[in-house]
């Protein structure tokens, strides 16, 4: 082997690994979404106290008079926003400020619950399908999110891109697709099944599975390689 | 099925200069900062990031950590959006400018399993492709950690997507031509790290 193949090979090699590996995706999301609700409250706050001690310092005649009652209806709601110890103003407790209603996850209208507390050992990976509490974990070090639809993805995955099984991975890509047709990871259930369909030479059935990526009608980062797999499989069969 | 797998660098061109339906609003959503537009994004858009991510890190934890910033910092980022190419080739600059740290990270843990690896003597579990392709894959990333982060960015975008010298640069915002330059001596060097540890 030449040193241009082998880095060629090894390029490959490389980028199906990094495809193989099932990602958390709904646990990224969620923390995704917790970080920008946690950076936004700071900046909610410092804009209305900024806002408030603009308008109360300006000193002018127009606010004076007119302004008057307007600038104390905004200290008044600052005071009851941010309470008495924010302004030093004294007063009744300030009233809770209602909860930003939470993001709905993709397609289902399910909450977003806050995370659990983090908890002392590490959660160990479950062997098999464990049940999904309800909203999202925390992307912990070291650990992953478990969830019935995951565990039959990452089977189908070890018979597709490790053990080479064919056969047995078309089963396992149509069983994943059959029981969670709208898994976050379906589209990709999608794409290696029809990879196996490649692979098993089953030419119709795998230029109908790879249409819907190569045409754009499903929006995938493969669709590239989907139409090129189209092409070669358009071309006759033992041909190059 | 032979090289039909390797894509042209002008498909993925094209792939990515094409907007889906419906991206103007998403941006003018993302610029307003309205509760779901992030999330439509990520829905949108996270498995071309996380796939970049995992092919520049080399580590499914850093990737994932990488993949996060990326859509956080989007609110503040999608101020400079020009719209002249797709908002995922977008997400992909904004990923190259937050990898530094998760670079770090992934080189330290994967020398911390070398050695641990060492030590263990594992036996393989793995059948011998597989077991050769994870060889590969693993004596080439930690190859790249050893490129300038300079080089190696051009070569994830160029053979690891499989992008043209042009959109490279426009998502490094250097000319072509530096382009070219960097990717030839990221494969000589890669070349030659991978030939040594080749050899018996």
């Amino acid at each position: 082997m030449t040193d241009e193949e082998r880095l060629h090979q090894a390029a490959w090699a490389l980028s199906l690994e990094a495809d193989a590996a099932p990602a958390p995706v709904a646990a990224t999301r969620a923390r995704i979404l917790q970080r920008l609700q946690q950076s936004d409250r700071p900046r909610a706050r410092r804009s209305s106290l900024v806002l408030g001690a603009a308008l109360l310092l300006s000193g002018s005649v127009a606010l004076a008079t007119v302004g008057q009652p307007l600038a104390r209806q905004l200290w008044q709601a600052v005071v009851d926003r941010y309470g008495p110890a924010a302004t030093g103003a004294r007063g009744a407790p300030r009233p809770r400020s209602p909860a930003r209603p939470p993001i709905p996850a993709p397609g289902s209208g399910a909450r977003i619950v806050p995370l659990p507390p983090p908890v002392a050992a590490p959660i160990p990976l479950a062997a098999g399908p464990s049940p999904v509490a309800g909203g999202a974990r925390r992307a912990r070090s070291g650990q992953r999110s478990q969830d019935p639809s995951l565990a039959l993805f990452q089977r189908a995955q070890r018979l597709h891109f490790h053990q080479r099984d064919f056969p047995s991975a078309l089963a396992a890509w149509d069983a994943f697709l059959a029981r969670h047709p709208s898994a976050p990871l379906a589209l990709e259930a999608g794409y290696n099944r029809a990879l196996c369909l490649v692979r098993l030479g089953q030419r119709a059935a795998a230029a109908t599975a790879l249409a819907p990526f190569a045409d754009g009608t499903v929006i995938h980062y493969r669709q590239a390689e989907a139409r090129a797999l189209m092409q070669a499989l358009r071309a006759p069969p033992g041909g190059q | 099925m032979s090289g039909s797998l390797v894509t042209t660098g002008a498909a993925m061109l094209l792939e990515d200069q094409a907007s889906p339906p419906g991206e103007t609003a998403l941006v003018d959503g993302l610029r307003a900062r309205e509760p779901g537009a992030v999330a439509m994004a990520y829905d949108r858009h996270h498995r071309a990031v996380r796939a970049f991510a995992r092919r520049l890190v080399g580590d499914d934890e850093a990737a994932e950590d990488l993949v996060q910033d990326v859509f956080v910092a989007l609110p503040s980022a999608v101020r400079r959006f020009r719209q002249r190419a797709a908002l995922r080739t977008f997400l992909i600059g904004i990923a190259i400018n937050h990898a530094r740290h998760h670079l770090r990270a992934a080189a330290r843990r994967r020398r911390t399993l070398e050695r641990l690896a060492r030590v263990a003597s594992e036996p393989p579990s793995l059948p011998d492709e597989a077991a050769e392709r994870r060889r590969l894959a693993t004596a080439l990333a930690r190859a790249l950690d050893d490129l300038p982060l300079k080089q190696r960015m051009v070569f994830l975008l160029c053979d690891l997507e499989h992008r043209s010298s042009a959109e490279a640069a426009a998502i490094l915002e250097i000319p072509d031509a530096t382009v070219r330059t960097r990717l030839h001596h990221a494969r000589e060097r890669l070349r030659a790290i991978l030939a040594r540890e080749g050899r018996p």
